[in-house]
């Protein structure tokens, strides 16, 4: 039995547009189940990334709830939100989004240094850690705009993960990458799933679809379809590829 | 050429462009329009009053038929020879002849004249009474009646009177006079609030009955009756009144001869200098506000090219030359500058008609209310003008937009283009962030620190203006004496010995300066200059070069004469008081606010040597002690009785006291449009901020930052802009504050300000400037709590 780490029920969004609303997400209940690495996947303007803003309390949703240990995040204030996005919930952006005046180091330490419990040391520590895991190590000074976008992109997980959040979201994590960076990104996910980290991430892409645990399948706002998967091996990917596009196929993809 | 062309050739996709652009941009519209209306409120104002009272004067010279020179002499100095002199001289066409009473002060209320002469005569022709609203001319002027007097309107502001109070006149042998102020009356020779001398009008039966009863005491030495003659230089002659004066005097000695003499040229000068030497400093820190406007402009000009780099990209795609987008910004801009000058000039009437009239309480001439549309309209073209070519610099870079690059994201490069090594620190993470984003942006922020730097500098610099007033030892540096009080002989028979004074008010505070002087005028190498001369020259004050004239032979000259009359220390000077004539050795030359700095400084015994009698009946003093002066002068009460009088100047009746409010006003002004600058351009460049900054914003949004840690980095970092600014401003201000007011105060005679600084006079506008970048950046950031984080970051 699986616990659950983020519950929600009734989710809506709607967005003003000439007028009228257009209905984003449309009554979603969904659980994301501690340890898993969940994937939402969608044909363009589904509402994955929709529903990823706001199963993470960075957008609010028109109706439904959220629920995180026990809280609504649909109704926690603005510095309920912020810290738990500093403690509990990392994010990683297809864009990356790194600060661009900080350097890599920077990048990755300042999230942790948001947390009030530990000390300037062990964040540094921990971001050299990061830096090595992340095999960035050797250009941790560089400027963001000084380095390749895998290396941005790692750059953002090893952020993301600073403060050891319970939930990992990922939106289209491999989006802006070649297929080197993709492969060494998706690795490096896979890797933190499998060390216990819990991972919700939305994308478009079979090769990174395949590394989840779990995939649901989103289409005008709805969840309509869910497949559960072993852990990812790699000597398996070729099946499991097939099984996904097949799964996929099902749903009209 | 080529926007000209551009414009005919495609106006209108240009003006869907320009509609659009204002449209998306509307706060950048309205700032740039707010900043220019202010602008314009105040140069509108200033060129419009100047031009009201500069016209009145002119039409009030005309009117009075005042002549050329006006010399009050006495019937004695005035000899039917020398009167014949005059008439027949070459360069004169009339003269004409008023007998006046000569006064020694006058008091109303609280307020008194500062033992000033005043001429007093029957009403005569060439004066306007003015209505009692003192908003036009009386139709007729009613005859006086006993115990009625007609005051110039000058003395309103001065004395603080008004019509239907009592004043009360001090005349020879202590002899005072009650007159109820029928009404207040146009004199241009003397009229204005700063000149001491005035012409006030009495009914022929008062004239008689003074005369009657001061005549027993009038000796040689004691003026009472005086001719006020006023020559008219022959028409067509193309001689200036000073020289036109310099001549006559040099021919026949009318000016040397006399009680005092005032050209027209020079009338016209004191009557202008109080609200000239106002307006040019408001004027002066008016053209730094416009650069202020053009700073702000040229930042929003350059973030905005920054900003929509993609879309300039693509409008250059769509097959817009570059000539029409710098076409379109140059509109923009120019419209928004535009409306702000038509609804300044629509805001500046009520305001002009208000400093009108307060600048015809000093000027003591009744100004129209009109609009200097000529000089505002090329003003206003001189703005647009200089603007237009301002953009054109700031959008040349629009050439070297490719539109491939630009659409591909290659306009992102140019953020955060350098970077100081400013750790991030975990204590105060969004100070040590705050100052990051400054440090690795500094391009985008030096306008907003120059802008607090000109602020900070308009402002520590009038505080200097203040300062200047209130500083004994300023002033004193600057030649201008500031007493605690005088003590005079109150009768002629009264004997007692200054030492004797001296000595019991030492018994209460050390003496710090004490002197006996008497002022008049004499001629100098033939010119008519105001002649200060002092018991104890060691005691002089604004000495610039050489020394004090020690020596009997001696005398120093204000730098103005020296250049007036081309001479220079170890140069010879002849002084000529009453056809004595003799020949000075120049000693120094130093700074006096007597009579705008022309004037000149000699000992007793020079005087003496010029035929001057020195009745030594007055000296005045400076305490070591200030608040000790109401102690000494009841001893010297107590112990002398009415043997003597004493005239006490606590700072609240002297012309100083109304310098300090005009300062004020002035300080009030210029914080007042500072503080609104910092509002107009912080909520300007705060908003361009926010809009390049959304994504990391949002980023450090959904890193777990709260809206007001954001907003107060936005804060901290214009806090730390202010900072920047106020230390390049002290800067400024130490290099230029005094220059600047030696500039600005040189008509007053004043050539070499000495500044002092005071912590306050710092700490204000630091305090200020601090505090409107710190509070309306942090409101403008407000921004930042309404938008979710999805919609930074996804933009």
């Amino acid at each position: 039995m699986k616990n659950t780490i983020l519950k929600a029920s009734g989710l809506c969004k709607s967005f003003a547009h000439n007028g009228g609303q257009i209905h984003v997400l449309s009554h979603v209940d969904i659980e994301i189940y501690e340890g898993d690495f969940t994937v939402i996947m969608g044909a363009s303007g589904s509402g994955k990334s929709t529903m990823l803003y706001t199963l993470s309390g960075m957008d609010r949703a028109t109706a439904g709830t959220v629920m995180y240990k026990g809280g609504n995040l649909a109704a926690m204030k603005e510095k309920e939100l912020a810290r738990l996005r500093h403690t509990d919930f990392g994010f990683i952006f297809q864009q990356m989004h790194l600060i661009s005046n900080l350097s890599l180091f920077e990048n990755i330490a300042v999230s942790g240094y948001l947390n009030k419990d530990r000390s300037v040391s062990e964040i540094k520590n921990k971001t050299k850690q990061l830096l090595e895991r992340m095999n960035i190590s050797h250009i941790m000074e560089h400027l963001p705009t000084q380095v390749s976008g895998g290396e941005q992109q790692r750059c953002a997980i090893a952020r993301a993960v600073i403060n050891s959040p319970k939930l990992l979201f990922a939106d289209e994590p491999t989006g802006a990458l070649n297929r080197k960076n993709t492969t060494e990104v998706l690795n490096l996910l896979t890797e933190l799933n499998k060390s216990g980290q819990s991972i919700l991430m939305v994308t478009h892409d079979i090769k990174a679809a395949i590394r989840g645990t779990r995939i649901l399948y989103i289409e005008d706002g709805k969840i309509v379809g869910e497949l559960p998967l072993p852990p990812y091996n790699s000597d398996e990917e070729k099946s499991r590829e097939t099984q996904v596009n097949a799964w996929l196929s099902s749903m009209k993809w | 050429m080529v926007i000209l062309y551009e414009m005919v050739g495609g106006t209108m996709e240009i003006l869907i462009l320009l509609k659009a652009n204002i449209l998306r941009k509307k706060g950048t519209f309205i700032c740039i329009m707010l900043l220019t209306a202010i602008v314009d409120i105040v140069m509108t104002t200033i060129f419009s009053v100047k031009d009201n009272y500069t016209t009145a004067i002119r039409d009030s010279i005309e009117y009075s038929d005042c002549g050329d020179i006006t010399v009050v002499t006495t019937p004695k100095a005035l000899t039917d020879e020398l009167r014949e002199d005059i008439k027949k001289h070459e360069l004169v066409e009339r003269v004409d002849y008023f007998d006046a009473i000569c006064s020694n002060g006058v008091q109303c209320g609280g307020e008194f004249d500062d033992g000033n002469s005043q001429f007093m005569m029957e009403l005569r022709g060439g004066i306007r009474l003015l209505n009692e609203n003192a908003d036009g001319y009386a139709e007729e002027i009613p005859k006086l009646k006993e115990g009625e007097i007609y005051l110039p309107l000058g003395y309103k502001s001065k004395l603080n009177c008004d019509v239907g109070d009592n004043i009360t006149v001090s005349l020879i042998h202590g002899i005072k006079k009650e007159f109820k102020i029928k009404g207040f009356v146009e004199e241009i020779t003397f009229g204005a609030m700063n000149i001491g001398w005035k012409e006030v009008f009495i009914s022929k039966e008062d004239y008689g009955r003074i005369i009657e009863e001061c005549k027993p005491f009038v000796t040689d030495d004691i003026v009472l009756e005086t001719i006020v003659m006023r020559i008219h230089k022959r028409s067509g002659l193309n001689l200036s009144a000073a020289k036109f004066q310099r001549k006559l005097n040099l021919d026949t000695g009318i000016v040397s001869t006399s009680f005092g003499a005032l050209n027209i040229e020079q009338s016209v000068h004191y009557t202008k200098i109080l609200t000239d030497t106002v307006l040019n400093i408001v004027l002066a820190f008016t053209i730094l506000l416009f650069f202020i406007v053009l700073i702000v402009m040229s930042h929003s000009i350059g973030t905005e090219i920054e900003i929509d780099y993609t879309t300039l990209g693509v409008l250059k795609s769509q097959g817009f030359t570059k000539g029409k987008i710098r076409l379109v910004f140059i509109l923009r801009y120019v419209l928004a500058e535009a409306v702000g000058i038509f609804a300044g000039s629509i805001a500046s009437i009520p305001i002009e008609r208000k400093i009108t009239g307060v600048c015809q309480e000093i000027t003591g001439v009744l100004s129209g209310k009109g609009f200097a549309i000529w000089k505002c309209l090329i003003f206003a073209s001189g703005i647009i003008f200089v603007s237009a070519m301002l953009i054109l610099i700031k959008t040349i870079k629009i050439a070297k937009i490719s539109p491939v690059r630009a659409i591909s994201g290659g306009g992102e490069e140019v953020f955060f283009d350098s970077r100081m090594n400013l750790p991030i620190k975990k204590k105060a993470l969004w100070a040590s962030l705050s100052l990051r984003q400054l440090t690795s942006a500094k391009k985008r922020y030096m306008g907003t620190i120059f802008i607090g730097a000109i602020l900070t500098f308009c402002m520590i610099t009038v505080n200097l203006t203040g300062n200047i007033l209130t500083s004994r030892n300023a002033l004193a540096e600057m030649g201008i004496l500031t007493i605690d009080f005088v003590v005079y002989y109150s009768k002629d028979d009264v004997n007692i010995e200054w030492e004797e004074i001296d000595r019991l008010v030492e018994k209460s505070s050390q003496i710090k300066e004490k002197n006996s002087s008497l002022n008049f005028y004499a001629s100098l190498n033939g010119e008519n200059l105001f002649c200060e001369t002092y018991k104890y020259p060691e005691y002089a004050h604004g000495i610039i070069r050489g020394r004090a004239p020690l020596y009997e032979n001696e005398i120093m000259v204000t730098e103005m004469v020296s250049d007036l009359l081309g001479v220079k220390i170890g140069d010879e000077a002849t002084v000529t008081f009453k056809n004595k004539e003799n020949t000075f050795i120049i000693s120094g030359i130093y700074q006096s606010g007597y009579d705008t700095g022309m004037s000149f400084y000699m000992n007793f015994e020079g005087a003496r040597k010029n035929g001057r009698n020195i009745d030594n009946n007055m000296r005045y003093y400076v305490l070591e002690d200030k608040s000790k002066t109401d102690e000494v002068i009841d001893k010297i009460s107590e112990k002398y009785g009415d043997m003597l009088s004493i005239d006490v100047y606590d700072g609240s009746t002297s012309l100083l006291t109304q310098y300090d409010q005009v300062v004020s006003l002035l300080k009030l002004i210029i914080y007042t449009f500072s503080i609104l600058f910092s509002f107009v351009v912080i909520r300007m460049v705060c908003t361009k901020s926010f809009i390049q900054e959304r994504t990391i914003i949002g980023i450090y949004k959904a890193l777990g930052f709260t809206s007001n840690m954001l907003r107060l980095q936005f804060a901290v970092r214009f806090l730390s802009m202010a900072l920047l600014g106020e230390v390049l401003g002290g800067i400024l201000s130490i290099l230029f504050s005094g220059k600047t007011l030696s500039i600005c105060l040189s008509l007053t005679g004043i050539t070499k300000v000495v500044v002092e600084y005071t912590p306050m006079t710092v700490i204000m506008p630091i305090a200020v400037i601090s505090i409107s970048f710190f509070v309306f950046s942090y409101w403008a950031s407000r921004k930042i709590n309404r938008v979710e984080i999805r919609e930074l970051v996804t933009e």
